[in-house]
C-alpha cells in the first residue's frame, strides 16, 4: 500500500490515527495510525482469534464510532454521521458476509437477497428499476455463484446446505453492487474442496463489480489470492511504534472467534 | 412496511409458540369480556326484575329488606300492613293503582303470594313488559293458582294439576298444610327471568281463605275447622297485607307520596323507589363483580406477562437475525419496530379471537343460561365498555412488548455485526 501513492477518492476505506475503546470492557482498545483500501482492491485481514478483527470490521461497517481519528469510506468520515445515517451508508455502499448463518431463515432465498434494497433505494435503483428486473439481476448474480436460481430462489433459506448458504450471502452482498464486500471468514464453515470453489467466486464477481473486497480469515493459505495482505499485528504495532496503544486480547474476548 | 413483512414471516416461523401465545392472551381476554359481559346482563336482569312500579310501600323497614321480600321474596316482613292502611292509600289523589302482595306460605320451596288480578296488568319487567301466561289464564276461583315458569317446569306442572300450600316459608314448613283446601292450577306464566318465575300466585281472598281458623299461628281443630266449601260463604276481603306495589297517575308525584306515607300516623309504614333501593342493593352485589373484574384482569395481565416472557425468551436465538438485520443496513431502531409489532400483532391477535371466543360461547349457550339463571345476556356487539376493555388489552400489550423491543434494541446496538454471547 506504502509503495503505491494513492489518491483519497480512489481509497474505498482510509483509517488515521483511529483509537477505540469497547465502553464498560476494560482494557481492550484498538489503536491504528493508518490502514487504506483502494476501490477494487482486495486484501485479507489476517491475525490471532480475538485480536480485535472483528472490532476492526465493526469500525469499517460504522456499527462502532471510535474515540479518535478517523474512519473513512469512500471518502466520507463514518465518525461525521449519525448512528441512522451510518446505517444508511452502510445499506448503501457495503454488502457484508457472514461466517455462517447469514440468511434469515424464515425468508425464501430471493426474499433474503433482496432484502438489503429495502433498506438502501440507491441499490434498488441500481440492481433493476422494476421488480422483475431486479429478480432477473439476483438470478444471474446465483448463476454467477455457481446456484441454479431456478431451484434455489423459492426455496426457505433454513433449508440449504452451508455452502450453499454463503453463496446466497455472497449474492446478497453483491446485490446492487456496493463499492466495498466486507467478508468476515466466509469459507471457515466450509471444506477445503468447496472453500477454493467459493473464493473463485466471490472473486469472479468482485472483478465484474469493481467492489473493493476486505475479507478476514485466520488462514494464510488463502492470502496468495488476494492483492494484499494486512496482519491486523502490524497496523497495531505501527500504532504501538507511534506511541499510542496497541490492541491486546484481554478479558471476556479473549480467545473467542474475532 | 418491510418491519411489518418481516414481524409477519418470522411469527409464522415460530407457529407453535406464537399459537400458545396468541391463545393465552385469547383465553384471557375472553375471561375478561365474558365476565364483563354477564356483570352487565346481570346487573340489567336484576335492575329489570320489576318496572313500572313508583312505590312499594312495606311495614318499616330499611330500603333493602323491604326490596328483598317484596320483589325478590327473599327474607320476611317484619309486619304486615293492615287494610286500612292499605285503603288510605288507594284513596290518595296521586294513585292510579295499587297492587297488594301477601306472603308467608310456601310450597314445596317455592314462595305462595297472594295478590289481586290486577297484579297481572301492572306488573312490568325488563322495559315494561307485561307478564304473559304460557298456558291457562288467571285464578278466577277461589282455589285457583297461577305458577311461575320455573315451578311449572321443575315441578312437571300442567293446568289442572292439584297443588298445596304448605303453612310458612321455606322447604321446611313444620308439616303444616293447607291440604283441606287444594288449589288447581289455572295458569303457568311465560319465563321473565324474575322472581316471578319462582312464585305461586294465588288470590288475596284464597290466601285469607286457607287462613280461616289459623289465627293462633296453627292448624285449627276440632269446632275451628272450616271446610273449603263453608269457607266459600264467609266474607274473605282482605285484613292485611305484606306489601302493595303502587303505579302514580304521574312520576312527578312519587316523592310527594312517598313522604306521605313515610310520616303516615296511623301506621309506621315506609314507601321506597325500587329504582333507587336496587341501586343501594347493586352497590353491595357489586364488590362481587369488581372482584371478578380484578381477578380477571390479573388473568389478563399474566397473559401478557406471558407475551413478554415468550420474546424475551427468543430474544438469545434471535440475535444473529438482528446482526443480519444490521448488517444489511437496519437500523436498531427497525430492531425495536420490528420487535414492537410483533407485540402488537400477538396481542391484537389474541383479543380478536378472544372477542371470537366470548361471542360464539355466548351464542351457542345464551338460552341454556336464560333458562338456568334467567340472565337473558345481549348478543349484540361489543359494547362502549368491552371496546375500552380491549383497547385498553391491545395498549397494554404493546407496552408490554416495548420491555422486550428495547433489550432487542440494546441488544442489536451493542452487539452490532457480531453477535457475543
Amino acid at each position: 500500500m506504502s509503495d503505491s501513492p494513492s489518491t483519497a477518492d480512489d481509497l474505498a476505506i482510509a483509517i488515521e490515527d483511529m483509537q477505540f475503546a469497547w465502553p464498560g470492557r476494560d482494557g481492550f482498545t484498538l489503536g491504528i495510525e493508518e490502514f487504506a483500501l483502494r476501490r477494487g482492491e482486495s486484501a485479507v485481514l489476517v491475525g490471532p482469534s480475538g485480536g480485535g478483527k472483528s472490532t476492526l470490521l465493526g469500525l469499517i461497517t460504522g456499527v462502532l464510532t471510535p474515540k479518535s481519528g478517523a474512519v473513512r469510506i469512500l471518502q466520507q468520515d463514518l465518525s461525521n454521521l449519525s448512528g441512522a445515517k451510518r446505517d444508511k451508508f452502510r445499506a448503501d455502499h457495503m454488502g457484508i458476509i457472514f461466517q455462517q448463518f447469514n440468511l434469515l431463515p424464515y425468508l425464501s432465498v430471493m426474499d433474503n437477497i433482496l432484502l438489503p434494497l429495502r433498506f438502501s433505494q440507491q441499490r434498488r435503483e441500481t440492481a433493476g428499476a422494476t421488480d422483475a428486473e431486479r429478480r432477473e439481476t439476483v438470478h444471474t448474480l446465483l448463476s454467477n455463484l455457481g446456484i441454479d436460481p431456478e431451484d434455489l430462489a423459492g426455496r426457505t433459506a433454513a433449508r440449504l446446505s452451508v455452502g450453499q448458504q454463503q453463496r446466497i450471502a455472497a449474492a446478497r452482498a453483491f446485490l446492487g453492487e456496493p463499492q466495498l464486500i466486507i467478508a468476515d471468514e466466509p469459507t471457515s464453515a466450509l471444506d477445503e474442496g468447496r472453500q477454493a470453489e467459493f473464493l473463485d467466486q466471490l472473486f469472479a464477481q468482485q472483478k465484474r463489480t469493481g467492489a473493493a473486497l476486505l475479507m478476514v480469515s485466520h488462514d494464510s493459505r488463502v492470502a496468495e489470492r488476494f492483492d494484499r495482505v494486512v496482519r491486523l499485528e502490524d497496523l497495531a504495532a505501527k500504532a504501538a511504534k507511534a506511541g499510542t496503544a496497541t490492541a491486546k486480547p484481554v478479558g471476556p474476548s479473549a480467545g473467542k472467534a474475532a | 412496511m418491510i418491519i411489518l413483512r418481516l414481524a409477519w414471516q418470522s411469527l409464522l416461523n415460530r407457529k407453535v409458540t406464537v399459537l400458545l401465545t396468541v391463545l393465552s392472551i385469547a383465553i384471557s381476554v375472553a375471561l375478561l369480556v365474558g365476565v364483563e359481559k354477564v356483570r352487565t346482563g346481570a346487573k340489567e336482569s336484576f335492575l329489570n326484575t320489576i318496572s313500572g312500579t313508583d312505590l312499594v310501600v312495606g311495614s318499616r323497614a330499611g330500603a333493602v329488606q323491604l326490596l328483598l321480600y317484596s320483589v325478590f321474596r327473599m327474607g320476611d316482613a317484619t309486619a304486615n300492613i293492615t287494610w286500612e292502611t292499605v285503603e288510605a292509600i288507594k284513596r290518595r289523589p296521586e294513585v292510579d293503582w295499587v297492587v297488594p302482595i301477601a306472603l308467608g306460605d310456601s310450597h314445596r320451596g317455592f314462595r305462595v303470594m297472594g295478590t289481586s288480578q290486577s297484579y297481572f296488568e301492572h306488573y312490568r319487567y325488563r322495559r315494561n313488559v307485561p307478564l304473559a301466561f304460557g298456558e291457562g289464564r288467571q285464578f278466577e276461583d277461589l282455589f285457583d293458582a297461577v305458577v311461575g315458569a320455573e315451578v311449572a317446569e321443575r315441578l312437571n306442572y300442567a293446568v289442572g294439576d292439584q297443588i298445596v300450600v304448605a303453612h310458612g316459608g321455606g322447604r321446611i314448613s313444620f308439616g303444616q298444610k293447607h291440604d283441606d283446601k287444594p288449589f288447581t292450577i289455572s295458569g303457568i306464566l311465560a319465563p321473565t327471568g324474575t322472581p316471578v318465575d319462582k312464585t305461586v300466585h294465588i288470590s288475596m281472598e284464597a290466601m285469607e281463605a286457607i287462613h280461616v281458623g289459623w289465627e293462633s299461628g296453627s292448624a285449627p281443630r276440632g269446632d275451628a275447622v272450616v271446610s273449603a266449601e263453608q269457607v266459600r260463604t264467609m266474607d274473605l276481603s282482605p285484613k292485611s297485607a305484606t306489601a302493595l306495589y303502587v303505579g302514580l297517575k304521574s312520576r312527578m308525584m312519587t316523592f310527594s307520596l312517598q313522604r306521605w306515607v313515610n310520616t303516615y300516623r296511623q301506621e309506621a309504614v315506609t314507601a321506597i323507589l325500587p329504582g333507587v333501593a336496587f341501586g343501594q342493593l347493586w352497590s353491595i352485589l357489586g364488590n362481587v363483580e369488581t372482584a371478578l373484574l380484578v381477578i380477571s384482569s390479573l388473568v389478563v395481565f399474566t397473559a401478557l406477562l406471558g407475551m413478554v416472557i415468550s420474546i424475551l425468551g427468543s430474544l438469545n436465538e434471535r440475535r444473529r437475525e438482528m446482526a443480519i438485520m444490521r448488517a444489511i443496513g437496519a437500523r436498531p431502531a427497525h430492531v425495536f419496530g420490528l420487535f414492537t409489532v410483533e407485540a402488537a400483532a400477538l396481542v391484537i391477535a389474541g383479543a380478536l379471537l378472544g372477542l371470537a371466543i366470548v361471542y360464539t360461547a355466548l351464542a351457542v349457550s345464551r338460552p341454556f343460561l336464560e333458562s338456568m339463571t334467567g340472565l337473558d345476556l345481549p348478543l349484540g356487539g361489543p359494547n362502549a365498555t368491552e371496546f375500552t376493555l380491549i383497547f385498553a388489552i391491545v395498549i397494554g400489550g404493546i407496552v408490554a412488548g416495548v420491555i422486550p423491543a428495547l433489550r432487542a434494541y440494546s441488544l442489536s446496538l451493542s452487539d452490532g455485526l457480531t453477535v457475543r454471547t
